[in-house]
């Protein structure tokens, strides 16, 4: 392996776990303020991606549309799915509201094929051409762009929840309920809130994947499981430690595929295994 | 009794099958501060938290400005007025002390320009804060925690004030300053419903008090009343 093929297979891990590192954020936001674990978040991811090649390719809206288009969709579903499914179960048990959203992905995936159909659909590349490194390897602008989007998407995210009252009242619900309920903010508005924000995040990490490797409606449990991967990789409920631990399967996926591709997702929930066995509270937790 | 600002009737209320509140009337007036009696166990954080709207009543009936609010969830309470300042003060250790001033206001939903004002007025009237604006709140010691919970009431003006034991494990000159906070929401025309098992202290405060003991009020009466009844004096002053 060449220094140039070195830094290819970084800068690609780097941009893959970026995307995973917006999955998992998902998973934070709405594990944080709900305690709810999502299995429905691939599926959001699946509809930002399918979204944004079905205004693109179907629609025929411009790309620079039609890819926020795509995540402001997955937004509005995950708002919808928040409403319709998780709302009316409010005073069941958490357990019991986990497995709402399993049922959830199955109904997103089965409309998604009703709706889009179940042939793969595409995105025009972010970037045409790319880089030569050093050894002859070609760093293609595509992964630059995607790392340039999810670097710019973490500051965002930083100051929405720092800066607005929104984002305080997700901090707050997030560290004590009660107490936030004291202060008038109310529990079942900051959820809608936290799946809402999720789904866009997730919408974003399916549309900046699409032009990578194409999307279709059976690909988001996948994507979920890596972007839950991340979140144990780095430590739940941290949303710092899920960035590095979706950098970290990143860039491990990409090494691993340069052996052979097909141990790619064998190796992710191996190394998740793994590190369950041996620091289950995560990478930076502790 | 018409216009009491908060007006408990034959409240009941606990956890599961364990019944706490066994029918507790009270009531609270504009501008007055009302203390709340009793040990350990007796039920007096049960009462607040069942007023504040956190604990289901399974009986009895609540009134804000006369008007009925029973049953109502703690996030409508306050955006009526009412704060409840629990044990352990309710503040978010994580976030920075700002921000925990800046969820005083949440209920009142200021726009943001008079929320920096409110904001900037209560770090004036708690100088201690003034420094430490950044800082996360858990990094405070307890008594610059229970100045910020009360900085944090200021800025959410409530028009029922409820502390559940603001004293209790604080350095005497905090506790000093706790009291002189609690006349100052008197002075304001707040009413004011102050739980503390430290009697002698909560009643060179309040002008009423009320004394919880086993879920039921077992004694009412003026400050004055209390201080000199044998009954108090015996049970909860050390006197003979």
């Amino acid at each position: 392996m060449t220094w140039g093929i070195a830094i290819l297979l970084l800068v690609k891990g780097l941009a893959v776990g970026g995307i995973y590192a917006l999955i998992s954020l998902g998973f934070n936001v709405i594990q944080r303020t709900t305690g709810i674990l999502n299995f429905a978040q691939g599926e959001f991811v699946m509809v930002g991606g399918l979204g944004a090649a079905w205004l693109w390719g179907g629609v025929g809206l411009p790309v620079a549309v039609a890819m926020p288009g795509g995540a402001v969709l997955a937004a509005g579903v995950g708002w919808v799915s928040y409403q319709a499914a998780l709302r009316p179960a409010g005073g069941t048990s958490l357990t019991t509201r986990i497995i709402i959203t399993i049922g959830l992905s199955i109904v997103l995936r089965a409309a998604a094929a009703l709706v889009w159909g179940t042939d793969p659909r595409q995105l025009p590349p972010l970037a045409e051409g790319g880089l030569t490194l050093p050894g002859g390897a070609v760093l293609d602008w595509q992964s630059l762009a995607v790392l340039a989007a999810v670097a710019a998407c973490m500051p965002a995210l930083a100051w929405f929840f720092r800066c607005t009252a929104t984002g305080r009242a997700m901090q707050a619900c997030a560290g004590d309920p009660d107490a936030a309920r004291l202060c008038g903010i109310r529990p079942d508005r900051v959820a809608a809130q936290a799946f809402t924000l999720s789904a866009f995040l997730a919408g974003m990490a399916g549309v900046l994947l699409t032009p990578m490797l194409s999307m279709s409606f059976d690909r988001g449990s996948m994507l979920g499981l890596k972007g839950f991967a991340a979140a144990i990789l780095g430590g739940v409920g941290h949303p710092v430690a899920g960035v590095v631990g979706g950098l970290a399967l990143g860039i491990l996926e990409q090494f691993a595929c340069w052996g052979s591709s097909v141990y790619k997702d064998t190796l992710a929930l191996a190394a998740v295994l793994v590190l369950l066995l041996i620091r289950p509270r995560g990478l930076l937790v502790r | 009794m018409g216009d009491a600002r908060l007006k408990v009737v034959n409240l009941q209320a606990g956890y599961g099958k364990l019944q706490v509140l066994k029918g507790v009337s009270c009531h609270v007036g504009a501008g007055e501060v009302v203390a709340l009696l009793g040990a350990n166990g007796a039920g007096k954080s049960t009462l607040l938290r069942t007023v504040a709207g956190l604990l289901p009543a399974v009986g009895g009936r609540l009134f804000l400005d006369g008007n009925e609010v029973t049953g109502r969830p703690a996030e409508q309470l306050a955006a009526l007025g009412l704060l409840l300042v629990p044990e352990g003060r309710g503040l978010f250790p994580e976030m920075t002390v700002l921000d925990n001033l800046r969820l005083g206001g949440h209920a009142r939903r200021l726009p943001a320009r008079e929320l920096a004002v409110c904001v900037a007025a209560a770090a004036a009237r708690y100088p201690v804060l003034a420094g430490r604006l950044t800082e996360r709140a858990g990094n405070l010691s307890g008594g610059q925690q229970q100045m910020l919970a009360l900085a944090r009431a200021h800025v959410a003006a409530p028009r029922v004030l409820v502390l559940d034991e603001p004293s209790t494990g604080l350095a005497p000159q905090w506790v000093h300053d706790v009291f002189i906070a609690v006349r100052e929401w008197r002075e304001r025309g707040a009413a004011v419903l102050l739980a503390e098992q430290n009697m002698a202290q909560a009643l060179t405060v309040a002008d009423r008090g009320y004394v919880l003991e086993n879920g039921q009020i077992v004694l009412e009466g003026t400050a004055a009343e209390l201080l000199a009844s044998p009954a108090v004096r015996k049970a909860y002053l050390g006197g003979e």
